[in-house]
């Protein structure tokens, strides 16, 4: 046991960690390259920090699910329907944009799209960019009036702090609206550097119908939730999370 | 997408989505448990995966998405386990415990001691540990935290949790070290 190895052997695990300065590394590995004693402990602290982290999770006892399945409560928190009533005046705004979606769905399909998803058919481009990318600007016009009344239900359901699953289910939409939304704005900038661009159109018309099918989702799953019906509030909340 | 995934999952188990939080328990319990039997001991540790998961299930609203499921579920694990051997534990608060021997106390030994080190001695070994050293050695070495986060979770500084680490290890480097060279 040297002086050395007293001032040093403290830091041997932030040695091992790589945790040490430039400067105190490079002094540690001097000493360690002349005192055995050091680089046996530097050795056999590698060895055992590599084995810990070989020690991998542990399968619990395989009825410890039925066990604990038994102590959770039997009611989903979502479908608690002590939690309604304040909600109550927002459901007919999501009825509302059902309306809507019905007519902004028409335009995707009949003038944005006119024949196919994969080609568009010349006598839906009239002469010149501008046809084609109103009736794009139209889509995407309808789709955002449609959207606002589900803004609205969002808002009011983050509000609602206090309920477990609105909160939760908030969350996904506001995450899927986002996305779609972001990748709508993404087509429309491609569209507006190249308005003839057969890709980017149909980019911007597969980011409507995401849109749309997450705004139909939630339509659905809302008006699910509002009757209490379990069941129907859990198929249709499967369908939104594909959203 | 693992963001996208979890929120999903969160939500589903929130809206009462048959399977939702089998298909959670199942996925995350094993690391969990893991993490329960080297904090707490293998003993109360189903007792205690049972509880983590019961909170879970309660605060599966506070999940905002921010961090990965995983490591919201790890963190709440950590706490719980943590609480447990507080209550165990006679120190007040705080995990950390003195040893016997000195912190970074020089080897003594003329070269290596360890040879193939073997899964259940290690284990066992981890077992032997005070619950403060032992804390960090599983957080750090095991779990791969940083010394910041245990530090945080532990309510001690990074040195703190850096000469534990060092404890622990010497510690473990001694209980795996065959008699002769002890």
């Amino acid at each position: 046991m040297t002086e050395p190895c007293r001032t040093l052997a403290p830091q041997v695990s932030a040695y091992v960690d790589g945790e040490l300065s430039p400067t105190d590394a490079h002094a540690f590995a001097r000493h360690v390259d002349t005192c055995a004693a050091c680089r046996g402990l530097v050795q056999d602290l590698q060895r055992l920090r590599k084995a810990a982290r070989t020690l991998g999770p542990i399968a619990p006892a395989s009825d410890l699910w039925t066990r604990l399945q038994h102590q959770l409560p039997s009611d989903p928190p979502s479908v608690a329907a002590a939690a309604r009533p304040r909600l109550g005046g927002v459901w007919w705004l999501a009825a509302t944009a059902v309306v809507a979606l019905g007519a902004a769905a028409w335009l995707i399909d009949r003038r944005v799209l006119p024949s196919s998803s994969t080609e568009l058919a010349p006598s839906a481009i009239p002469a010149g960019n501008a046809a084609p990318l109103d009736a794009v600007e139209t889509a995407v016009a309808e789709i955002d009036r449609a959207a606002q009344p589900y803004a609205a239900v969002l808002l009011e359901l983050e509000r609602s702090a206090a309920d477990v699953a609105d909160t939760g289910l908030a969350r996904v939409l506001r995450a899927q609206l986002d996305a779609a939304d972001r990748a709508i704005a993404a087509g429309r900038a491609a569209l507006a550097i190249d308005p003839e661009s057969t890709i980017a159109r149909e980019a911007l018309v597969d980011a409507l119908r995401r849109k749309h099918a997450v705004i139909d989702a939630a339509g659905t799953l809302l008006q699910e939730v509002q009757r209490l019906d379990p069941e129907r509030a859990a198929r249709a909340a499967v369908l939104l999370t594909k959203g | 997408v693992s963001g996208h995934v979890d929120l999903n999952l969160a939500a589903r188990c929130q809206a009462g989505v048959p399977g939702a939080f089998e298909e959670l328990y199942r996925a995350h319990s094993p690391r969990l448990f893991g993490l329960a039997c080297r904090l707490v001991g293998r003993r109360d540790a189903e007792d205690l995966l049972q509880d983590i998961f019961l909170a879970a299930h309660r605060k599966l609203r506070l999940y905002k998405g921010d961090a990965a499921l995983g490591t919201w579920l790890f963190r709440l694990a950590t706490n719980l386990c943590l609480d447990h051997l507080r209550s165990r534990t006679a120190h007040a608060g705080k995990l950390t415990d003195p040893l016997d021997d000195e912190p970074g106390a020089p080897p003594t030994a003329s070269g290596p001691v360890l040879g193939v080190i073997d899964r259940v001695d290690l284990e066992r070994a981890i077992d032997t540990l005070p619950p403060g050293c032992r804390t960090v050695f599983v957080l750090h070495d095991v779990e791969g935290c940083e010394h910041r986060e245990i530090a945080t979770v532990l309510g001690i500084s990074d040195g703190t949790s850096k000469s534990q680490l060092h404890k622990a290890r010497l510690r473990l480097r001694r209980a795996l070290a065959p008699e002769r060279t002890r």
